[in-house]
């Protein structure tokens, strides 16, 4: 076997932990929601295992910690992260929610022994008026106070405005972003932790958070053989939604075979309907990288309603939010969204046969002969698929990817479906009549 | 016979019409077929005029309008494209793959002559608000690398909505394998410009070039991006930006892998073509497997309406100096507030169209008058002011570092009004503009190329 083969054997293996992880999830939401009454909409996903899992504040105590995270491909990356004081090593760091208003304190320790070995620090991307006060050995350094090993660090701020914010290192970031020392902070608006911002349009039924990064493992190995670290040979191989590469990202939060990425990103929806589903869904995109990439949700455009913790309004409050099928989102930018998925055509009410013969299956590819198709084309339906095609499909759902359109991002290293995306799956809310 | 009369009733399984099926419907007899959806617009009242693939009019339709059925087929295929400055080894040309627009209801036993036949990029597709699209592809196999039995899709990029079945990602539905097709249906719910793509082995037939311009027009006799009167225009181009990555071609032809993560383009294109081949008018002999110009003809005081899509792997940074361009659009959507039902228009005027992949803007500007005297254009005599659409990347303006300018550039040539050109009766016309290359033996004439199949 060579080594290419190998690793794609490697690929495949994974990809099938990954499925595994991603039908419990899918399985959970359609026994809990799907299968009741579907009279309300589900307040979390977080008991099911995906979406966002805060770490509430106001007040926090979080650690530096180096560890290993995993690739799909089989490799593994040394990084350094943020954790909780008494947590173990994560990747990214911990997602800080707190509420508008609070005054928040974040004490960063810097531990002598499992810490990083020089300065770090937290910066606090779009807040204002941010103190630093350090234990007796903190230093000033150039954008912030830092803590060198064994020493610490606290930050304090008020959350003046609701919204989606990165945190990360201040110190040499060129550096420790890169190797791994990034968060998200959520600050939920006064309204309600049911709301995006101040205003009832930002009402969701769930949350997500698309957290981007990308990885050289070269620059890894350098630091972690104590070598030069060369920002100028920087060339990603890998690519990151909250912290694991494409297929990882739909497994559940917490996964036990990725002991030290616990943040899934599989987005679960439900068609609209005006009564029983009438919510969208909260998506925060964040990019903690250096480059910019282009996300592409398939499925349905998402409206853009705010950008770096702002809401967009015009000068006189009009609504100035958008629709895209694309967005870019910058170096260090964060935006939050909202996604629903309409039945239009329609797909599941079971009245409306698909106005095409589709092929006999046997006759078309179904790709490394396993597929999440449900066989039929309608929404909750389910047909038969060839003999030997492995089946994902649980109720007729569909999935779609959302991914990086820089599409040389949508691979780990050198295998394509990897890196930068996740996967949104389309529920029926109840078995169509004529399957 | 009213229009209405004479359109096709819409059918619910079209994949047992026959093409002679839908003329009886259409009270035709033997119409002409012809490349292009020239048969389909024949089939709803255009018969005799139905050789130019011309943007019907809809005036006279009826007040509440039926959906129109519209049929359409491309063919996957693999083929040459010809890159400025390229040098001789290990080919002047580059080695690529495509969808090449083929008759509506040819089978696969028919489109043997399309093998090896590849067009750069993939047909422009402008299709009607509301109207039931079926968009057969087949799959026709690679002639340069029949061992590889690459099976292929079509993403409808942006289409909202769609079963997962249409949506072309093979992971998640199906792919379509040498000498298959499949039925692939849209009804598109709004206006705006799109792409398509192949999604199987994304990065890698992507960038092989199985990448087109898909627009959809508001059902309304008028030539606007969308339906608002405030996006009227007199003349459209498709401006297709992408990058080739001549590696992964070669090591295709060569039958050796490509590691993506190296990804580092070294030709950047405008509908298909580097400067100053984007001057070259439609289907250029020159050019055989680029049919699309990138050159953009107008009269002073026309309105123009730029699609601009970007289907490479960088972001870029497009710009007109001299004339302001107004953005009416991203991503199909018109740019108001909640979609076009809200108050705001958020319309912008701008001098850079800063575009990333899989990105799509819709850009509108009037001609500026014209200063005598101008230059005269060789190939139609008339005098003409110039101006330059170009990428302010200005490093990317360059054919792989071959000496003189290169690259995503092209010129907007206003036309002097005492010679104008005549109207725009097809998406990016050029004035000439060469016939297609005719296939062989056919009578009626049959063509390897259409660059543009519009309804």
């Amino acid at each position: 076997m060579t080594a290419r083969a190998r690793k794609r054997m490697s690929t495949i293996r994974r990809r099938t932990w990954a499925l595994l992880g991603l039908l419990s999830l899918v399985a959970a939401f359609v026994v809990t929601f799907v299968a009741s009454s579907a009279s309300s909409a589900p307040s979390s996903h977080g008991t099911l295992g995906t979406g966002i899992e805060c770490t509430s504040g106001p007040s926090f105590s979080l650690k530096t910690s180096t560890g290993y995270i995993s690739q799909p491909d089989g490799n593994s990356v040394f990084m350094w992260g943020y954790t909780t004081s008494t947590g173990s090593f994560q990747m990214p760091g911990p997602v800080l929610c707190v509420n508008e208003g609070q005054t928040v304190s974040v004490t960063l320790t810097n531990p002598a022994v499992g810490g990083v070995p020089e300065p770090v620090s937290i910066v606090f991307p779009g807040q204002s008026g941010v103190a630093a006060t350090g234990s007796a050995g903190a230093v000033d350094g150039v954008f912030t106070k830092e803590a060198p090993p064994g020493e610490s660090v606290t930050y304090t701020f008020t959350a003046e405005e609701p919204g989606t914010y990165l945190y990360e290192s201040g110190t040499k970031p060129e550096k420790q972003v890169q190797m791994g020392l990034y968060g998200v902070l959520i600050v939920r608006p006064a309204l309600g932790a049911l709301y995006g911002y101040n205003d009832p349009q930002t009402r969701f039924s769930a949350e997500y958070l698309v957290l981007l990064n990308e990885v050289d493992p070269e620059l890894h190995h350098a630091v972690e053989l104590g070598q030069p670290y060369t920002i100028t040979t920087r060339l990603p191989r890998y690519w990151h939604v909250n912290g694991r590469s494409f297929p990882d990202i739909i497994a559940a939060n917490g996964a036990s075979w990725l002991p030290t990425q616990p943040y899934g990103a599989l987005v679960l929806a439900q068609p609209y309907d005006p009564f029983t589903n009438p919510l969208p869904i909260l998506v925060r995109y964040a990019n903690a990288g250096m480059d910019n990439h282009p996300f592409h949700p398939h499925g349905n455009d998402l409206r853009v309603i705010a950008r770096d913790g702002r809401l967009l309004r015009g000068p006189g409050g009009e609504d100035i939010s958008f629709m895209d099928f694309t967005r870019t989102i910058a170096s260090g930018q964060t935006y939050d969204l909202l996604f629903r998925w309409d039945d239009v055509d329609p797909w599941m009410t079971g009245g409306a046969p698909v106005p095409v013969t589709i092929p006999n299956l046997q006759n078309l590819v179904f790709k490394d002969d396993m597929t999440f198709y449900s066989g039929d084309p309608r929404l909750g339906c389910k047909g038969e698929l060839p003999v030997g095609v492995t089946a994902n499909n649980l109720v007729g759902e569909y999935y779609l990817p959302w991914h990086s359109h820089a599409v040389f991002e949508f691979t780990n290293f050198d295998e394509g479906f990897g890196g930068l995306a996740t996967v949104v799956a389309i529920l029926p809310s109840e078995t169509p009549e004529g399957c | 016979m009213s229009e209405e009369g004479n359109r096709v009733s819409k059918r619910p399984i079209p994949s047992t019409l026959t093409r002679a099926d839908l003329l009886k419907l259409g009270g035709l007899g033997a119409a002409g077929l012809l490349a292009g959806g020239a048969w389909a617009a024949a089939a709803r009242g255009g018969a005799s005029s139905g050789l130019s693939a011309a943007v019907p009019t809809r005036v006279g339709r009826a007040a509440a309008p039926a959906a129109a059925d519209r049929f359409l087929q491309v063919a996957a295929t693999d083929g040459y494209m010809a890159l400025p400055g390229r040098p001789a080894y290990p080919d002047p040309d580059v080695y690529v793959f495509g969808f090449v627009h083929v008759d509506a209801d040819a089978t696969v036993n028919e489109l043997d002559v399309f093998k090896g036949k590849v067009q750069q990029p993939a047909p422009i597709i402008g299709i009607v608000d509301e109207d039931d699209v079926y968009w057969t592809m087949t799959n026709i196999g690679l002639v340069v690398r029949p061992d590889l039995d690459d099976s292929h899709t079509i993403h409808f990029h942006g289409f909202p909505n769609a079963s997962a079945i249409f949506d072309g990602v093979p992971e998640v539905s199906i792919a379509v394998p040498v000498g298959r097709s499949f039925p692939y249906y849209y009804k598109p719910h709004r206006a705006g410009t799109f792409m398509y793509h192949c999604h199987f082995e994304d990065v890698e037939h992507i960038q092989m070039g199985m990448q087109g311009v898909v627009y959809v027009r508001p059902d309304s006799p008028y030539k606007w991006a969308y339906d608002d009167s405030a996006t009227a225009f007199d003349r459209q181009f498709a401006v297709h930006l992408t990058e080739v990555w001549t590696t992964p071609h070669d090591n295709l032809e060569a039958i050796q892998e490509t590691i993506w993560s190296d990804y580092e383009a070294n030709y950047w294109t405008i509908n298909g073509r580097c400067y100053p081949d984007t001057l070259k008018p439609n289907n250029d002999p020159s050019l055989p497997s680029q049919p699309l110009s990138a050159l953009i003809q107008v009269n002073a005081g026309d309105r123009v309406l730029l699609r601009f899509i970007n289907l490479g792997y960088e972001s870029q940074a497009m710009q007109l100096p001299g004339i302001a361009m107004t953005v009416v659009g991203e991503d199909a959507s018109r740019l108001r507030n909640s979609s076009g039902l809200g108050t705001v228009d958020l319309s912008y005027e701008t001098s850079t169209i800063y575009i990333g992949p899989g990105e799509a803007r819709d850009v509108l500007f009037t001609a500026p008058d014209f200063v005598s005297p101008g230059l005269t254009d060789p190939g139609n005599g008339k005098s003409y002011n110039r101006y330059w659409l170009r990428n302010r990347n200005v490093h990317r303006l360059t054919n792989d570092g071959y000496a003189g300018l290169g690259g995503q550039v092209t010129e907007v040539r206003v036309y002097n009004p005492s010679a104008p050109l005549g109207a725009q009766t097809h998406p990016n016309q050029t004035y000439p503009e060469f016939s297609p290359p005719q296939i062989p033996g056919t009578s009626p004439p049959a063509y390897y190329k259409n660059p543009w199949i519009v309804f």
